[in-house]
């Protein structure tokens, strides 16, 4: 009997947030999926899986390992093996640029920041405290108190001329104060632009204590979000380089990397 | 004074064949010790006296013959709350909860404490004292921050004169020289055995002890007088010893704990280094090595000249991060490396500990200077950012092997 060499491997990334499915066919990227991770951790790996599947064309029989990374990596039984998401932020970025040093993620409830060598090895890494400050979810908040859809932040913010200074770092204590700006008038784009300041400059002092070192990634939900993006690079003086694919799906397509080399 | 230890392992008849079987009966009369603690103040009619520092000379408690716990073994997240009815919220949580215990009236030995002495170390625990002394006499006593300029030797030892005194006045009856003198050379003994525990037994590869029960080792003295402290660490070492000599024990990454004071709350450091292929090979802080200051020898008190110059001499010099400049620290914590062949060094950054938290960066620096890899870790005394605090531990421990690989 001829035994049909399988090469696909998938990455899992449960994220506080959003779960995302990479599915790796002989080492180039066959087909995702991003779904909302609501409050089952399981259920939302499962269901992404099942997406990328299908977007990849393939059959689960197929597929010779699964790694799962994110704050729910410790969730699936069917998964071969669990690994941090700061492995493969690092390993998704190296691969789809070697010359990449320094990645900055904001997630949905992290914010990191990871030094590789030249083979690509983490080598040194930082994260947010624990509170909510810097990511993804302050942003969330922030984007319903100021009924401004997430998505849309970005393009917001970069309208804005004089930004609102924001002192609090605190998620609670930020929202009184973006509650007080409306109230005393404040342009909304002024307000927007002022939050994704206070975002760099806290992830961005993280970034300039771990020492940064060129060239740097930006990945994440986050960096989906092109006031974000801007802020940092201002705050940082720097130029993020471009990665080729989605950013919110790095973390899944190092899972799927690292599953490829089990 | 009888012996504790003995007498209940002769009574329990029990057999302790490996370390762990020592360390798990030590937990088991550590629970029972309160109670016992409780009973021999009643029946003798000993003063309970306690304090919340290594820079007590608990010498002095000793020889003046008082019963002498840590009375704070119960600290955990649910005292915060009490401690918080006096002192801020964005405050270090070990005070808060040496407070909030008594505020509480949480801890039996607390309840039945006569008397603290505690030192002047940190702003946060200064302050807590001010309002403890509501509860119990305080006796506060000043810990020179520069301890190399020349007469911060002659202050620190009149203040330690004064807590004698304090002491004296209190019980009414003096403090000999000659009981000192006993005292010193008991507590020498128990640094011996200490060190030979953490500075020789724990270098060896594989590592013959695990973090844990290397911890719970070194505080078994906190709440047992000297005299069963010694039989502890004496019954421990000589298990630890033998699975060192046949070359057994615990294999992977060797990690040292630092930063801020690690208590029962923050134990989830070893947990999680250990739960993940580490094994804990060293602390740099209160609970285990700091004693040990420079980590070169257990740091003895001099036994031939005046007992109160000699431990002042030995008390004033702690690798803690209230010093200024705090240069020591660095050598003590590279020695430590070096001796215990550390892969790499996790930093406890405790909320509000801001002497420990700010000196994380020269830590860092210095020891990636030598090649080892620090990560610091914030947390509080709750166990919600246990998922938190895991990936940062999972993270790093995936990041020393593929360096190894």
């Amino acid at each position: 009997m001829v035994v049909k060499k399988s090469r696909i491997f998938a990455g899992i990334d449960v994220g506080s947030l959003v779960t995302k499915v990479v599915i790796l066919k002989d080492g180039k990227i066959a087909g995702y999926s991003v779904i909302s991770s609501r409050t089952n951790p399981k259920k939302a790996g499962e269901q992404a899986l099942e997406k990328a599947i299908t977007n990849a064309n393939c059959k689960r029989e197929d597929i010779k390992c699964i790694v799962a990374t994110g704050y729910g990596r410790s969730s699936f039984s069917f998964a071969d093996k669990a690994v941090t998401e700061l492995t493969c932020h690092a390993t998704g970025a190296y691969y789809l640029n070697p010359n990449i040093r320094t990645v900055i993620d904001i997630g949905g409830q992290d914010s990191k920041v990871i030094k590789l060598d030249q083979s690509g090895k983490m080598s040194d890494f930082a994260m947010n405290d624990k509170c909510a400050a810097g990511t993804g979810r302050f942003l969330e908040v922030m984007a319903q108190a100021l009924e401004v859809g997430l998505d849309s932040m970005g393009e917001f913010s970069l309208k804005s001329n004089k930004p609102c200074s924001l002192s609090s770092i605190c998620t609670v204590f930020a929202e009184t104060e973006v509650i007080s700006l409306i109230s005393a008038g404040a342009n909304k784009e002024d307000i927007v632009a002022g939050l994704h300041n206070s975002i760099a400059r806290r992830v961005g002092s993280m970034a300039k204590g771990l020492g940064l070192q060129k060239e740097i990634a930006f990945t994440g939900g986050v960096a989906k979000n092109s006031g974000v993006r801007s802020a940092l690079e201002e705050f940082l003086d720097i130029n993020f380089t471009p990665i080729s694919e989605d950013p919110q799906i790095i973390g899944a397509l190092g899972a799927s990397l690292v599953a490829s080399k089990l | 004074m009888e012996c504790v230890v003995d007498k209940m392992l002769q009574e329990e008849k029990t057999l302790l064949e490996t370390p762990e079987d020592v360390i798990k009966w030590t937990n088991q009369l550590l629970y029972k010790r309160p109670q016992q603690i409780i009973e021999e103040k009643k029946i003798t009619g000993k003063k309970l006296m306690s304090y919340f520092c290594l820079f007590m000379p608990k010498e002095l408690f000793d020889a003046a013959d008082v019963l002498y716990p840590l009375v704070v073994g119960s600290m955990s997240e649910k005292d915060i709350p009490f401690g918080e009815q006096y002192l801020p919220a964005t405050y270090c949580p070990i005070p808060k909860c040496i407070l909030g215990l008594k505020v509480r009236k949480g801890d039996i030995l607390f309840e039945n404490t006569d008397f603290i002495v505690s030192p002047a170390d940190c702003g946060c625990k200064t302050k807590t004292w001010e309002y403890l002394n509501q509860f119990l006499p305080v006796h506060v006593y000043e810990v020179p921050k520069k301890f190399n300029e020349p007469d911060a030797a002659k202050y620190f030892e009149r203040e330690i004169g004064r807590v004698r005194k304090r002491l004296e006045e209190y019980l009414g009856y003096a403090i000999s020289d000659e009981k000192l003198s006993v005292s010193i050379r008991n507590f020498n003994k128990l640094r011996e055995l200490q060190f030979e525990l953490c500075g020789k037994l724990r270098s060896h590869i594989p590592c013959p002890i695990k973090g844990l029960d290397a911890f719970f080792g070194m505080v078994s003295s906190f709440f047992l007088d000297v005299k069963d402290s010694i039989r502890i660490l004496e019954i421990l070492n000589e298990k630890v010893r033998r699975r060192a000599e046949k070359g057994q024990g615990y294999n992977g990454a060797r990690i040292m704990l630092t930063g801020a004071p690690i208590v029962w709350p923050t134990l989830k450091f070893y947990e999680l280094v250990e739960a993940n292929g580490g094994v804990v090979v060293g602390g740099e802080f209160c609970a285990e090595s700091a004693p040990f200051f420079k980590f070169e020898d257990a740091n003895l008190v001099d036994e031939t000249g005046d007992p109160i110059e000699a431990l002042a001499r030995k008390y004033m010099r702690l690798p803690c991060a209230v010093y200024t400049p705090n240069t020591e620290r660095i050598e003590t914590l590279k020695n430590m490396v070096s001796v215990l062949k550390v892969d790499g060094i996790i930093y406890q950054l405790l909320e509000a500990c801001h002497p420990f938290n700010a000196e994380f960066r020269k830590v860092k620096d210095a020891m990636e200077a030598e090649g080892i890899p620090v990560v610091g870790i914030n947390t509080g005394f709750s166990d919600s950012d246990r998922a938190q605090i895991k990936v940062r531990i999972e993270g790093f421990m995936e990041m020393l092997k593929a360096r190894k690989s």
